[in-house]
């Protein structure tokens, strides 16, 4: 195939001459009868259309004359042909309601082409009766025109067959209505007004009732198959670039989808029918007309344009407010951030010191019931029992499927699932975030609680056994020193997520989503929130190596915790062995036997506290270590949107006492602290 | 619920202090004097009424409190003021004797010794009624003889009886700067001192000669009242323990809130400061209050509500930790910020045989009680020129000792008819405090042990 298409068409290599020299010539009148024919595709005596050449072949005699003016003329045959197999092609919808309109459209300039075939025949046959000359030089002047008409027509068919369907085909008539040729703008403008009308159809429907009705698949939104009510909102419905026509904005093209996608939400997923808003109202009488085009939108800030931006700020209006009304979204965010970011302190507190006996178990023993009794002991103990019902209604806790091995703070999580529309937009629950930041935010608090734990059983054993057992003061003495160091960093840590991180956050997405009067707004605010959360308080990928390093520290926590609690027990046997000694030496005397019992256990319980302050030695070292790796890292990773990483660096290291052996440290510190300024 | 807490106020001054504390935390709740829950406040605004009080079967609002006394002047007003309904009239103790302690220790010890059935009778009905009791708090007077006397022996009872449970007091150590009429007031003083090093897990120390010191210099009261100075007194009282009442993400129990306070239990023993001040509100409508404002004027020794003279001494005193209760509009990133410029000032001495800082506690205010300022502070300190307060404890005790002056009193009660081993033995406790503090000046702290010679 020839790659010029014009070329192609305005010069037919397919005419071919029939050597009949023997023959005699025939006359002008009897090949323009052919001719006549031949204009409409049509066989006859002496032109015929060979289909597997797709050209005509002359079968008559010509002289040289003749043949040059017929091969001209055959032409306005070939480019018929040409036309009227796209119309053949796709009339009645068989290509789709678009490139049946454009069909139609082509059909109808064809008629008047055929009118003027017409005419000029009924010319001929009156000049043959009254036996006037009628050459084909006249027939040449009268083809003029057409040749150049059907060249058009031919041209556009060229450029619009080959399977384009839909707006797809919209696109490729747009820019005639651009063009010079008053001809081809008349024919294109024609065209788009007639062909678009199925997709204004399709538009308005899907605006005003959030349906599709794209029976021939033209439309630039598309339904993705098989996706459940969960999924609605982000995957059952996708915009199809290349169906765009080609004169709409971005910006048209995402309100339509996001217009229809409101409407469908609210009827499929909140089973809502608010009364039309104006703007929907207007495009569904456009709609029930039926005979209004997408013409207009060819024109920046058409009427249409307008109608759209308005029908979606309405309906993204209509949604939030029924989001917010009927569905209690603000409320529900307030429920995550106090169940399940933490904010109702005094319930995870109570919530915290009911588990703990039953987390450090290993999992397995308690069912989701008993939890879930717990949760309930938790709220009524907390001011959580004042709280919104709905939000109440909403928190439940979750046991994750357990390997047998773990203990039970591996599987305990809380979960607020809203389910219904606002987990079809938000996922609240499908996307795990809120899930992720819990388990971060719950290890903390923990890890706070075991530090509690650990703080009050020191200071009851210093009040009881300091006298009667002295042997233990350093080793008590120290671990409350590596306690109160882990308290330190915990809390600065706990300060800075719950504090500096979360709450300034929830602030800032509090009045952001309070001004908001757009869903979109609204969406967007609580991404932005979790980024942001997730981001600041290291729990993304980028921060990955800085959250393992905060993990090491809390595992050092529960680490001491095991090893100290070990202790206190043996300790306390230990006293409670030289009280009741004592007592007993009181009543009945002592004898070598008890005196060298009693020196006998003293010295086992003294080599086990001299293992333990061993191991509490090494426990101290390796924290602070861990420690100043991490505030290293602090300091590495701390940009200038994150500054407060920074500043926690610094509130760790608040009196300089992990860089007063640390040149690095301090260095860094400063020259980081400066760069900021 | 895991954050109850009973109170206990004890002698003329406890009963005075804890008057005006249950005002506040009234106002600040909106209970009126009768219990009843204001009809503004009935909404409720996330507070937590039930770390104080508890709700009787007709929904009155009842003091977790205990009341109690060895003469009846005190209790009497209250118990005739518009908040005698307040109280659980079975919590109001009066000796029947009603005789009073006679400012002596050693008679406020022995009654509480005789009356201890009576007493601890009220306080574990009170304990047992509640869901989850977190600790006590005592408030009373380290000076006189009930309140500091019966105070001691309640101290350590209380130990014994609910040994995990907190005991917090807020104790008010007497004025130096004028001539008390209780001669015997450093007998009285060291021998509670003793009890509050052993058997307290966390004193505030509320000074009357600081305290009056503010009164007549930042405040220009010429003659401070015992109202005046005890609004103070409850000022400090209720922003100290609102992170408890108004629970967010921390510090909503009590160990959460003292623990960083007291890296080295026997060091337990905390000055407060406040800005800005009540009477300061003619600046209020001039000034803008910022968080770094009231961070940088809590660090000032003038607002501090201990008198020390920090700045005279020639030990290097520090803090141990420092936390700052900060109420009113305050935007977190604030707070770092005045962090780091406090930081980088360098004007803060911080122990350093370990890591300290200044921690930060944003907390709530109640709606119902106006206030002039934009935001305020109230600073909880673990610094060491605390001991300074005990130094001078112990150089008076020294003093009368020495004489053997008003001994007499005391040997006329059990404890003392023997021997005053009472005496050097409490002697040797707050020694050993005071030499505590100093040693966690230096580097070497954590290699010290106080000496073996005390017993228990």
């Amino acid at each position: 195939m020839n790659k010029d298409p014009l070329r192609n068409m305005s010069t037919p290599k397919s005419v071919k001459l029939s050597k009949q020299e023997d023959m005699d010539t025939i006359s002008d009148i009897e090949i323009i009868r052919s001719l006549l024919y031949c204009f409409q595709g049509v066989d006859s005596h002496w032109i015929e259309f060979n289909q597997n050449e797709k050209q005509f072949i002359v079968t008559a005699p010509l002289d040289f004359y003749q043949t040059s003016k017929v091969n001209r003329l055959m032409e306005l045959g070939y480019l018929h042909n040409i036309v009227q197999e796209y119309i053949e092609n796709n009339n009645d919808n068989k290509n789709g309601s678009v490139a049946s309109g454009i069909a139609h459209c082509l059909h109808e300039e064809l008629c008047v082409y055929y009118d003027s075939i017409n005419k000029l025949q009924k010319e001929v046959n009156e000049a043959y009766e009254k036996s006037k000359q009628y050459s084909l030089g006249n027939l040449l002047c009268w083809s003029v025109l057409w040749l150049g008409q059907l060249q058009d027509l031919a041209y556009t068919v060229k450029m619009i067959d080959g399977n384009k369907r839909g707006g797809e085909l919209v696109s490729v008539i747009a820019p005639f209505a651009y063009c010079a040729n008053p001809y081809l703008q008349q024919m294109a403008t024609n065209m788009i007004k007639v062909a678009t009308r199925p997709l204004m159809m399709i538009m308005c429907h899907w605006m005003v009732d959030g349906e599709l009705l794209d029976n021939y698949d033209e439309f630039f939104i598309y339904q993705c198959p098989d996706i459940n009510n969960l999924d609605m909102w982000n995957n059952r419905y996708a915009i199809r670039e290349s169906m765009v026509p080609a004169f709409f904005t971005k910006e048209d093209v995402n309100r339509i989808f996001r217009t229809g996608r409101y409407i469908n939400f609210l009827h499929t997923i909140c089973k809502s029918k608010p009364d039309l808003t104006p703007s929907r109202k207007t495009l569904k009488d456009l709609r029930n007309s039926g005979d209004k085009d997408l013409f207009p939108m060819l024109e920046q800030g058409s009427i249409i344009s307008d109608l759209i931006n308005k029908a979606c700020t309405e309906s993204s209006t209509v949604v939030l407010d029924i989001l917010k009304e009927k569905f209690k979204l603000f409320l529900h965010f307030e429920g995550l951030r106090r169940y399940m970011l933490l904010g109702q302190g005094d319930f995870v507190t109570s919530l915290l010191e009911i588990l703990q006996p039953h987390l450090d178990k290993s999992s397995g023993t308690l069912g989701p019931h008993t939890f879930r009794n717990f949760l309930d002991t938790a709220v009524r103990m907390s001011n959580a029992q004042y709280d919104e019902p709905t939000i109440l209604k909403t928190l439940d806790v979750k046991l994750l499927l357990t390997s047998g091995e773990d203990c039970g703070w591996d599987i305990f999580q809380l979960n607020y699932s809203t389910g219904g529309p606002l987990e079809t937009i938000f996922e609240f629950s499908g996307s795990g975030k809120y899930s992720i930041m819990f388990v971060f935010l719950w290890r903390l608090k923990r890890i706070d609680f075991v530090l509690s734990q650990m703080w009050r059983e020191l200071n009851l054993q210093i009040k009881t056994s300091y006298h009667i057992v002295p042997e233990i003061r350093y080793a008590l003495k120290w671990t409350n020193n590596l306690v109160a160091e882990m308290v330190h960093s915990v809390r600065q840590i706990q300060f800075y997520v719950l504090s500096d991180v979360i709450e300034t956050e929830w602030e800032h997405f509090r009045e952001a989503i309070n001004k908001a009067s757009l869903l979109e707004t609204v969406i967007e605010a609580h991404n932005q929130f979790l980024k942001n959360i997730f981001k600041r308080s290291v729990q993304t990928e980028e921060t990955h190596d800085l959250s393992k390093k905060m993990r090491q520290l809390f595992e050092s926590v529960l680490e001491l915790r095991g090893i100290q609690e070990r202790f206190h027990s043996q300790s306390e046997h230990e006293l409670n062995r030289r009280k009741d000694l004592e007592k007993y030496i009181e009543e009945h005397g002592t004898c070598n036997e008890i005196e060298n019992n009693d020196a006998e256990a003293k010295e086992a319980f003294l080599l086990e506290v001299d293992r333990y302050e061993n191991i509490i030695k090494e426990i101290s070292n390796s924290y602070k270590v861990d420690l100043v790796k991490f505030l290293k890292k602090l300091i590495k990773v701390s940009t200038d949107d994150q500054e407060a990483l920074h500043s926690l660096a610094n509130r760790i290291n608040f009196n300089k006492y992990y860089s007063k052996n640390d040149q690095d440290l301090e260095k860094c510190a400063t020259y980081i602290c400066r760069s900021h300024k | 619920m895991p954050c109850e807490m009973i109170t206990v106020q004890l002698g003329q001054c406890g009963n005075q202090i804890g008057f005006e504390f249950w005002k506040k935390l009234c106002a600040e709740h909106g209970i009126n004097p009768e219990g009843v829950l204001e009809p503004f406040a009935t909404e409720g605004v996330g507070d937590r009424k039930d770390v104080f009080f508890y709700q009787a079967d007709d929904n009155h609002y009842v003091p977790r409190a205990v009341l109690l006394d060895l003469e009846p002047r005190v209790i009497h007003s209250i118990m005739s003021s518009n908040y005698s309904k307040l109280y659980n009239p079975e919590n109001v103790y009066l000796s029947k004797h009603g005789g009073g302690a006679g400012n002596n220790w050693a008679s406020g010890f022995s009654q509480g010794e005789r009356l201890q059935e009576e007493v601890f009778d009220i306080l574990d009905r009170e304990a047992e009624g509640g869901d989850s009791l977190q600790g006590f708090v005592l408030c009373h007077s380290i000076a006189g003889g009930t309140g500091s006397g019966m105070g001691s022996f309640i101290l350590e009872h209380l130990t014994d009886r609910y040994p995990k449970k907190i005991i917090e007091t807020y104790s008010v150590f007497p004025n130096q700067d004028e001539i008390s009429d209780v001669v015997v007031q450093p007998y009285n003083s060291l021998l509670t001192l003793k009890r509050l090093a052993q058997s307290a897990d966390c004193v505030v120390v509320l000074d009357n000669t600081a305290l009056n010191r503010i009164a007549t210099d930042r405040l220009h009261i010429e003659n401070p009242s015992f109202a005046q100075i005890n609004s103070l007194v409850s000022t400090i009282m209720s922003v100290s323990t609102a992170t408890l009442r108004y629970p967010s993400y921390m510090n909503n129990d009590l160990v959460g809130l003292i623990g960083p306070l007291i890296p080295s239990p026997r060091l337990h023993f905390l000055m407060t400061g406040y800005t800005p001040l009540t009477t300061d509100h003619e600046d209020a409508n001039i000034r803008k209050t910022t968080v770094f404002d009231v961070m940088r004027r809590l660090l000032q020794p003038k607002n501090m509500m201990v008198s020390t003279a920090q700045e005279r001494s020639t030990i290097p005193h520090c803090y141990l930790s420092i936390l700052n209760i900060i109420q009113g509009d305050v935007d977190p990133t604030q707070v770092y910020k005045s962090l780091q410029r406090i930081r980088e000032r360098k004007t803060v001495n911080f122990i350093n045989w370990g890591p300290s800082s200044i921690q930060v506690a944003l907390s709530k205010k109640s709606p119902y009680v106006p206030t002039a300022h934009r935001v305020s502070g109230l600073m909880l300190a673990n610094h060491t020129s605390i001991s300074q307060l005990f130094q001078r404890v112990l150089d008076q005790y020294d003093k009368l000792r020495h004489r053997e002056a008003f001994l007499d009193q005391f040997r006329k009660q059990n404890m003392f008819k023997d021997d005053l081993c009472e005496m050097d033995d409490s002697r040797a406790v707050v020694q050993n405090l005071v030499d505590e503090y100093l040693e966690a000046t230096k580097d070497t702290y954590l290699q010290w042990q106080p000496k073996n010679a005390v017993n228990n």
